[in-house]
């Protein structure tokens, strides 16, 4: 089967595939390229950079491909794999459960038996999210043991350090840095233990607190 | 039509409430009494105006600001935006019975999360992650004594406090108050305190060329609200489904953690120290300093090359970041200070900190 595969990684036709832009042909082809392992490997950084960019929180799990191989592993268990397929599909489902020509080729049921693991592994995600290291211990993060965050993180490495030492003259320009800069879960998780402990202000218990509260975890 | 006969009335008495308790009550009483007489009661509100708002000291104005957080209930939406821009919301609830105070902080930008307070019991749920991280604040007995005023605090010394007249925040009058630092070691403040409960409204961080770095306010509030602590303590209770997570950090002191500070900055006085874990291998040790109004960490921790790559200054609207290396013959370490104060008060500290020989 993997000599029908299309060897060439296409990260365009990708990443299109994981906002859900492509139809008919156009996805089956970026299905068939999924079958290959550095696909599948750029499919869960992308996610995980996705996610650490809307959450530093969920930075933590790191433990997909474990998921995954479990995942496997049940699914050939279980006699019929492709029928969960279009259950589990909202976006693809038409197009892989589609009664086509080529129903009965076995490479076919293969191919979409892959894409209900990406599918179900993109839900799997943020299941794991909840099961994985977790964030109040987030400078685990930055030296995640497991061989995949490391590599998203020296990903992130390039904006997420540099942005930290923003030159204190910038500080008081009205700069579009809110969102992006200090992407150091380090220096996040030092920034949390100083606002826990600079709660209390002679401005009044709450007045510290209701600050710190709102800006927790957010306009980093 | 008591209570709006009882706001006017007690508007028109500035400066009389916290000097001279007894009297205050009794005119309050009075106002009660004169209920019906809204008329009348206003227009002696009208005439105040003209006359400005009360003059206290930085002292009289802790102690209202500090009173305001035991009004009974609030309900608004807390909005806090910095000079780089970042601007966060969220939807609070205040109640307060008795000795017991509790919050309800449901951010609405960002990461979702809900924040619960009961006093010193801090919960901060994450329905991302499904996590719950417990906390228990530092006492808000930083400043106890402040209510039984005659203590002698620092904050004083280092704060001069004038009233900037009178301005108008999510629909409420309020007195503006500056609190302007005496020296260059921290940043001053601009206070809207609502003028019936004292309750901060807005406030703004100022630098010394009187730029705002960062400004919190509510947008919309709703005082006296019908806010139930039993009902905010049973969500707060509620961790079902959650993975609770307790903040994992031990009191400690410098000295035996083996730090000291060889020169300090005037009015910063410590306030308590921490360790607390960063990794399963290693920890940090957090020395917390304040004023009274800023607040600065210390966080000490053995020199890593792999991650601690680089030294210096940051900023962020009022909190500044220094990082630095310090190097001594028991080995390296990396020092970083947080703090809302200007960067020089943290290069101060970080170098004044050195090993206990």
């Amino acid at each position: 089967m993997m000599t029908q595969v299309d060897k060439q990684l296409d990260r365009e036709t990708l990443s299109a595939l994981m906002d859900g832009q492509l139809r008919g042909a156009e996805a089956s082809a970026a299905l068939r390229m999924m079958a290959s392992t550095e696909a599948g490997e750029c499919w869960q950084v992308y996610h995980l950079v996705g996610d650490v960019l809307r959450s530093s929180d969920l930075a933590g799990c790191g433990r997909d491909s474990a998921f995954l191989a479990r995942l496997n592993a049940r699914l050939q268990e279980e006699a019929r794999p492709t029928v969960m397929v279009p259950a589990r599909r909202p976006a693809d489902a038409r197009d892989v459960s589609r009664p086509a020509a080529n129903d009965g080729v076995f490479r076919w049921k293969m191919v979409a038996g892959l894409a209900s693991f990406a599918a179900v592994a993109a839900i799997g995600w943020s299941v794991m999210g909840s099961l994985g290291p977790q964030p109040g211990t987030g400078a685990q993060l930055a030296q995640g043991p497991s061989a995949q965050p490391t590599q998203v993180m020296s990903l992130m490495a390039g904006p997420g350090q540099g942005a930290p030492q923003v030159a204190l003259a910038a500080a008081s320009e009205p700069a579009d840095m809110g969102d992006v800069m200090l992407r150091d879960p380090r220096l996040d998780e030092l920034l949390a233990a100083h606002r826990q402990s600079a709660g209390v202000s002679a401005l009044g218990n709450a007045a510290g607190f209701l600050r710190n509260a709102t800006f927790e975890g957010s306009g980093r | 039509m008591i209570a709006a006969g009882l706001g006017s009335a007690s508007r028109a008495l500035p400066g009389a409430r916290l000097r001279v308790g007894t009297r205050w009550l009794g005119l309050a009483a009075l106002a009660w009494c004169a209920g019906g007489l809204v008329t009348l009661a206003g227009a002696q509100g009208a005439t105040d105006r003209s006359v400005g708002p009360p003059q206290r000291s930085v002292a009289e104005w802790l102690v209202r600001l500090q009173q305001a957080s035991r009004l009974p209930s609030y309900v608004g939406t807390f909005v806090v935006s910095s000079a780089s821009g970042a601007l966060s919301s969220a939807r609070i609830w205040h109640v307060c019975e008795g000795e017991v105070q509790m919050e309800r902080v449901e951010a609405l930008t960002g990461a979702p999360r809900s924040t619960f307070r009961r006093n010193e019991a801090v919960m901060t749920f994450l329905p991302e992650a499904r996590v719950v991280k417990v906390d228990q604040r530092d006492s808000g007995g930083m400043f106890p004594n402040l209510l039984n005023a005659g203590q002698g605090f620092a904050t004083a010394d280092y704060y001069t406090a004038s009233e900037a007249g009178q301005g108008r925040v999510a629909g409420f009058d309020a007195d503006i108050v500056l609190l302007q630092p005496r020296d260059d070691w921290r940043f001053g403040y601009r206070i809207w305190s609502e003028k019936r409960s004292g309750l901060v409204v807005k406030s703004q961080t100022v630098d010394a060329q009187g730029r705002v770095l960062e400004q919190a306010a509510f947008s919309e509030l709703q005082l006296d609200a019908p806010v139930r602590a039993d009902k905010l303590r049973q969500l707060m209770d509620n961790t079902e489904g959650y993975r609770v997570m307790k903040a994992e950090r031990v009191r400690t002191t410098p000295e035996s953690e083996g730090w000291r500070l060889k020169s300090g900055v005037p009015g910063f006085l410590p306030q308590s120290c921490y360790r607390r874990p960063v990794s399963p291998v290693s920890s940090v040790v957090q020395w917390v300093f304040s004023d009274g109004l800023a607040t600065v960490s210390l966080f000490m921790q053995p020199f890593d090359r792999e991650r601690h790559d680089r030294e210096g200054l940051s900023g962020m609207g009022a909190t500044h970041t220094m990082t630095r290396r310090l190097s001594e013959r028991g080995g390296d370490w990396w020092i970083t200070a947080v703090g809302e104060v200007p960067p020089g008060t943290l290069k101060a500290f970080v170098h004044g900190l050195e090993r206990r020989p």
